[in-house]
């Protein structure tokens, strides 16, 4: 009975202190070093269960080079020219609550960086926000950690996105009080200046809702992303640009 | 009536730990790829359910450490803050080992059940308050509430099998 009660307060402290040093420093290197562990492991797994589910059903054949090009052609048709990209496919899911994020079988190794933006059929999707040798982390624009500049058109508002959980509209936060935005509007990212961020003018999402009574500090509006997030199967890495 | 496994000799330990390891590694690969691959949601806490059954077959050191292990796995592969997981599964897995249990096969599932659920909860929450995020109404409620109950009837009757398998 001492030795439980020992044993769990001993977890307990180291628990405690884990927590205390995540939240003063960075840890990325063992998160990176525990994500090298469990990518093969959840990448089999999706491959062996492949045949009971639309997510992964052709995950089977997906090692093939071939294959994973021609899934991907509806992504890069509308990819903006100019960039070298990665194929990626999601390979598992964050289980975080709310959180929006996956993995996919894609990383360092395939020239992904920390930044890079995360394109699937329609806009986009993500960005990486962390990368091992053989798989990444890409952080939903859904996530509610995820904040994305985005310009509104026509008017060419500037604004932030910000997402609020998996299934939800992007909280779009427009800078001009004044804005003269319209349902159906589309929001576009702003871009970045690096050469490994954001690109300018990529689909984020339709506007669905507006915040009626203009503030001072600007204008709020509910933004349907253009992508799917429940149903992520592979994804197009734009890497660097050329 | 009551079984504790906590007792010296009672376990084979290092069958205890191959279980235990086998266990968490199979409901984490399970929770974090195979669910979402079959088109359910990755909310469903099989890993903190597993922790559970682990505490309650094979006592509350047992299922501490195991719960410790499981968080800090979920916590280091995932985006939430590092430790939250571990103390939860930790705290989840010693309280499993005090769930009174009997030869019923169904006995202690609502306990398993609201154990799970409630570790579920506060990881999430906790997850959320530190991270400056707030909590939302979504599907991901309805997910961990019945996914966590079928959960624990599906596992909680291997209870016994774990126990064999270690002596």
């Amino acid at each position: 009975m001492i030795r439980t009660r020992n044993t769990v307060l001993l977890l307990v402290v180291a628990s405690l202190a884990l927590i205390l040093w995540d939240l003063r420093a960075s840890n990325t290197t063992v998160r990176v070093a525990a994500q090298e562990i469990a990518a093969p492991l959840q990448r089999t797994a999706t491959s062996v269960f492949a045949p009971f589910g639309s997510w992964a059903r052709d995950v089977a054949q997906f090692s093939d080079p071939a294959v994973r090009v021609q899934a991907v052609a509806p992504i890069a048709a509308n990819a903006p020219e100019g960039w070298a990209t990665a194929i990626g496919r999601v390979v598992a899911a964050d289980i975080a609550g709310d959180r929006a994020s996956v993995t996919i079988d894609a990383g360092s190794d395939d020239g992904i960086q920390v930044g890079n933006a995360v394109l699937t059929t329609g806009g986009l999707v993500g960005q990486v926000a962390q990368v091992s040798a053989d798989s990444a982390m890409v952080l939903l624009v859904t996530d509610p950690s995820s904040t994305v500049g985005i310009r509104v058109l026509p008017s060419k508002e500037m604004g932030v996105a910000t997402g609020s959980g998996i299934g939800q509209d992007l909280e779009v936060a427009v800078l001009n009080p004044a804005a003269e935005i319209e349902l159906a509007d589309q929001v576009v990212s702003l871009g970045s200046p690096q050469r490994n961020g954001i690109p300018a003018d990529l689909p984020v999402g339709v506007v669905q809702a507006l915040d009626t009574s203009p503030a001072a500090s600007g204008r709020n509006a509910g933004v349907r992303p253009v992508a799917g997030m429940t149903s992520l199967e592979t994804l197009l890495v734009l890497t660097e640009q050329s | 009536m009551s079984v504790a496994i906590d007792r010296p000799g009672a376990a084979h330990r290092p069958r205890v730990i191959l279980l235990s390891s086998a266990v968490i590694v199979l409901a984490f690969v399970g929770q974090t790829a195979v669910l979402p691959a079959v088109g359910l949601s990755a909310t469903i806490p099989l890993l903190l359910t597993s922790v559970c059954v682990l505490g309650v077959a094979l006592g509350s050191r047992t299922g501490a450490v195991a719960g410790f292990a499981a968080g800090l796995l979920l916590d280091l592969t995932g985006s939430g803050v590092l430790g939250i997981g571990a103390l939860v599964g930790c705290v989840l897995g010693a309280s499993a080992g005090g769930i009174q249990v009997d030869r019923w096969r169904w006995s202690g599932l609502v306990r398993v059940w609201l154990y799970t659920l409630a570790a579920a909860m506060v990881m999430t929450g906790a997850n959320a308050f530190l991270q400056g995020l707030g909590l939302r109404a979504s599907g991901m409620w309805f997910w961990l509430a019945a996914g966590s109950a079928v959960c624990a009837a599906v596992l909680l009757p291997l209870r016994d099998w774990m126990r064999a398998v270690v002596r």
